[in-house]
């Protein structure tokens, strides 16, 4: 399961055997070393919480998930008995490429992209450079390096015979969890957070990507091994606007991004910044952002036809919340913090989430039933009505919404690493709300 | 006693100086770092140090023989630097003669950093010395034995005795170089070869605009130039790793770059960095304006000194000990360095407030060894050193 921004994740593949050259120091980006090793990361859900939907919903044989992230829900989807394939939407294009390497139908093709990589390790380019700083996401001389491996890759691609989109698909999203490495940035304690800028150490790049080769091999060979589906769907699209067959869906598994300040987008700057490069170059098409994720907190970039206010929120709740915050007392910095970030951004926030929704109805059959899971966030010690909007947004499209009370639990504070979070922000509940048909 | 009360040149390349309290000190011109040694040790460490005999523990070859003896990825450096790190034989940690004198051999520097202590030596502050007067001072320091001079400044890249310097240096005692390398070159790179320079290199952050704030090019001060003082360093450490000189990179820890330490450390564990030293920032006589916005607030300094301490601890530990070590100076006891100023005075930091003080009055220039350690803590000097 996973969020449209790609916070939810969970393989039910069994771990890999873990390399102890992945680590930190190998300087692969923390966000793709857990993808790769523990086939999760950031605010993963646990199986046992989200399997049990699937069981609910197996017998519709096509699960969508519009908000899918990393894609968790195809890896559930290929490990269940039941036939069951899974369609999932994602805009974020690391995430969709993620999504790719995880969907069992590539794997062959992957697998016979990395055991080439490897017959051809004498092809692959070389650097004098020790290491170089840099305040952008890439020195020029990581650029000339994943430039080449990328020509590499594509070459090989064509050898394999893969055509038209998997030729470009496949190889960019092999090579994507390892541009980071080659990049300058700055890894924060948390795997969400990165700074843009920074060292690139070139020392060591050839054994840490075949290293990378190594762990990704295993993890693909396993995934592989273990799926018993292997037909699901990936869509690059953004859920706001992509246009989805009338009726086609009749189950639904998904879980909208936080409203908690994250740029998911910035969490894979450097990916981005490579896919952008790519697309200058025409050596890619179609694969870079071109608008901002829901719940992306950058208001300074929203003009003014873009911008979002109470006004634009139809759930009564959201407008209920987004109120208090315009009368908030606080500080004169917390008064105007509020005016000119927190209250944009999160009627934006809202705005979209019942904007992707609407856009989302149609597809939903007379038979549809889904299950939206949600974690209630807190701003300004109160809570954030996310569920509440979903459960409104949905009844006024005309279906049934509730809470599903068996599946919603109470969880421990999230972020954990800051000490100093206590009471209600430390609260966080996730609901399970139950979407059907009157 | 062995013979080495004065400081000897061994053939591994380590420094040793016989001390009635600390056994021996000995300095590693391959990595930077200081040990002190069990006295009972010593006879099969100068022999092992000579070539002429095998070591006294694997404790020693892993904390001294990296480079010389073993590789530098089969250190294991131990966060005191006392050996053996049984600690039971540790009692009083003073030393007889200072371990380390830093000499602001230049007054000149080509930086103007925000944080700067010496700012009050230098730029025509303090008289630049003539070559007779850079004799007289390097004999003078040599008369107190340091196991160790740290050239420093302003930057001793522009003094123009710096070969002088290396020269009368040379095997006499080890030398570091404090330098930001703005203007490194190439003749630098071939001095620090022929000299066994220890160079330690200042980098702030590894994201150039973070660092150049802090250590702002003094010309783009004055002219407004675009010179990134970041990659100035950032070329030089690459430099002097590929030429296989020992090189050591010094951070100074501000609001501004703590939160990236972490991840700092790990790019400089992967160029081939042998230490790196943090020191956390400290107020002195011409900062202490800007020094509450780099320190950020009481709390948040206390806060992040704390997670500072106990997570590079952690990793060092669990990862950069095999090939970096890492040493983390506060500023408790500014009282705790011998300076010695571009004129030749020596000086400590006064404990009352943020200045520098004389060291011997009557002396200035000359201090008297029965009064060298009136104004310096010898505990926190020795401390400082040995981690």
């Amino acid at each position: 399961m996973a969020t449209m921004s790609g916070n939810k994740n969970l393989s039910q593949h069994s771990k890999i055997e873990r390399n102890p050259s992945i680590n930190r120091i190998s300087l692969m980006r923390g966000i793709y070393r857990a993808l790769l090793q523990n086939g999760r990361t950031y605010a993963a859900f646990e199986s046992k919480y989200v399997l049990p939907l699937i069981e609910v919903l197996a017998s519709r044989r096509e699960i969508l998930d519009p908000m899918s992230g990393y894609g968790s829900l195809i890896s559930f989807c290929s490990t269940v008995d039941e036939p069951v394939s899974a369609f999932c939407i994602e805009y974020n294009p690391p995430s969709y490429l993620w999504q790719v390497l995880i969907n069992p139908i590539n794997a062959k093709k992957i697998i016979a992209l990395t055991d080439c990589l490897m017959e051809m390790k004498h092809n692959w380019p070389v650097t004098s450079v020790r290491a170089m700083s840099s305040n952008e996401w890439f020195p020029p001389e990581s650029f000339r390096l994943l430039i080449e491996v990328w020509t590499l890759c594509y070459e090989i691609a064509g050898t394999l015979s893969l055509k038209g989109k998997a030729r470009v698909e496949i190889p960019l999203a092999f090579l994507l969890p390892f541009a980071g490495r080659l990049s300058a940035c700055v890894q924060g304690n948390v795997v969400t957070h990165i700074k843009q800028g920074g060292l690139c150490i070139y020392e060591g790049w050839h054994h840490d990507f075949s290293n990378y080769i190594d762990v990704l091999r295993k993890r693909i060979v396993q995934i592989s091994g273990e799926s018993k589906n292997i037909k699901h769907k990936s869509l690059l699209a953004n859920c706001l606007t992509v246009k989805l067959p009338i009726n086609k869906f009749s189950a639904m598994i998904t879980s909208p991004p936080y409203p908690n300040s994250r740029d998911y987008a910035a969490m894979f700057g450097p990916e981005n910044a490579f896919i952008d490069y790519l697309e200058e170059l025409g050596m890619v098409e179609n694969f870079s952002l071109k608008e901002r994720l829901i719940g992306c907190p950058r208001v300074s970039e929203i003009d003014d036809s873009y911008k979002k206010t109470i006004d634009d929120v139809k759930s009564q709740s959201a407008r209920a919340f987004l109120n208090t915050l315009v009368n908030y007392k606080g500080s004169k910095g917390a008064i105007y913090d509020e005016h000119i970030y927190y209250l944009p951004s999160l009627a934006k926030y809202f705005y979209e989430l019942e904007s992707a929704y609407e856009n989302i109805s149609p597809a939903l059959s007379e038979d549809f039933e889904g299950y939206i899971i949600v974690i209630n966030n807190t701003h300004r010690k109160q809570m954030i009505p996310v569920y509440q909007c979903v459960i409104e947004t949905w009844q006024r499209l005309g279906f049934n919404a509730e809470i599903a009370k068996e599946y919603t639990r109470e969880l421990p504070h999230v972020g954990g690493l800051n000490p100093r979070v206590k009471g209600i922000s430390a609260r966080h509940t996730e609901y399970t709300i139950r979407v059907s048909r009157q | 006693m062995t013979g080495c009360k004065n400081v000897t040149f061994t053939k591994s390349g380590i420094i040793v100086r016989e001390d009635s309290c600390l056994g021996f000190l000995a300095f590693s011109t391959h990595t930077g770092l200081i040990f002190a040694c069990q006295a009972a040790d010593g006879k099969a460490l100068l022999k092992w140090l000579e070539r002429k005999g095998s070591t006294p523990t694997l404790e020693y070859e892993k904390a001294l023989g990296p480079v010389w003896a073993i590789s530098l990825s089969g250190a294991d450096y131990p966060s005191k630097h006392l050996l053996p790190t049984d600690q039971s034989g540790w009692s009083i940690l003073r030393s007889d003669y200072p371990i380390v004198i830093n000499w602001l051999l230049t007054g000149n520097c080509a930086l103007k950093c925000q944080y700067c202590y010496a700012e009050d030596l230098m730029r025509g502050r303090c008289t630049e010395p003539n070559t007779q007067e850079v004799d007289n001072i390097i004999e003078t320091i040599l008369s107190y034995h340091p196991l160790a001079v740290v050239l420093t400044g302003g930057d001793p890249l522009l003094s123009p005795h710096l070969e002088r310097v290396f020269a009368a240096l040379h095997k006499r005692t080890g030398i570091i170089i404090d330098t930001s390398a703005f203007t490194f070159s190439s003749d630098h790179l071939k001095l620090f070869k022929r000299y066994n320079v220890f160079v330690r290199i200042s980098l702030d952050s590894e994201i150039p605009k973070i660092h150049d704030k802090l250590r702002p090019p003094l010309n783009t001060v004055k002219a407004g130039t675009n010179q990134s003082s970041n990659i100035a360093a950032t070329n030089a450490l690459c430099k002097c790793v590929d030429a296989g000189i020992g090189v050591g990179v010094q951070t100074v820890a501000t609001k501004f770059n703590r939160s990236d330490l972490e991840a700092f450390g790990d790019k400089l564990y992967r160029i081939g960095i042998r230490s790196w030293r943090i020191l956390i920032v400290a107020p002195s006589e011409t900062n202490i304006l800007s020094f509450g916005m780099l320190s950020g607030t009481k709390s948040g300094q206390e806060r992040y000194e704390k997670y500072i301490e106990k997570h590079l601890r952690l990793k060092h530990d669990n990862g950069w000990n095999k090939g970096m070590a890492v040493q983390i100076t506060h500023n408790r006891a500014p009282n705790s360095v011998v300076l010695v100023a571009p004129d030749g005075t020596f000086l400590t930091e006064a404990t009352v407030k943020p200045q520098k003080i004389i060291l011997d009055d009557k002396f200035p220039k000359v201090p008297r060894i029965e009064h060298f350690f009136d104004k310096i803590d010898p505990y926190t000097h020795a401390e400082r050193y040995l981690s």
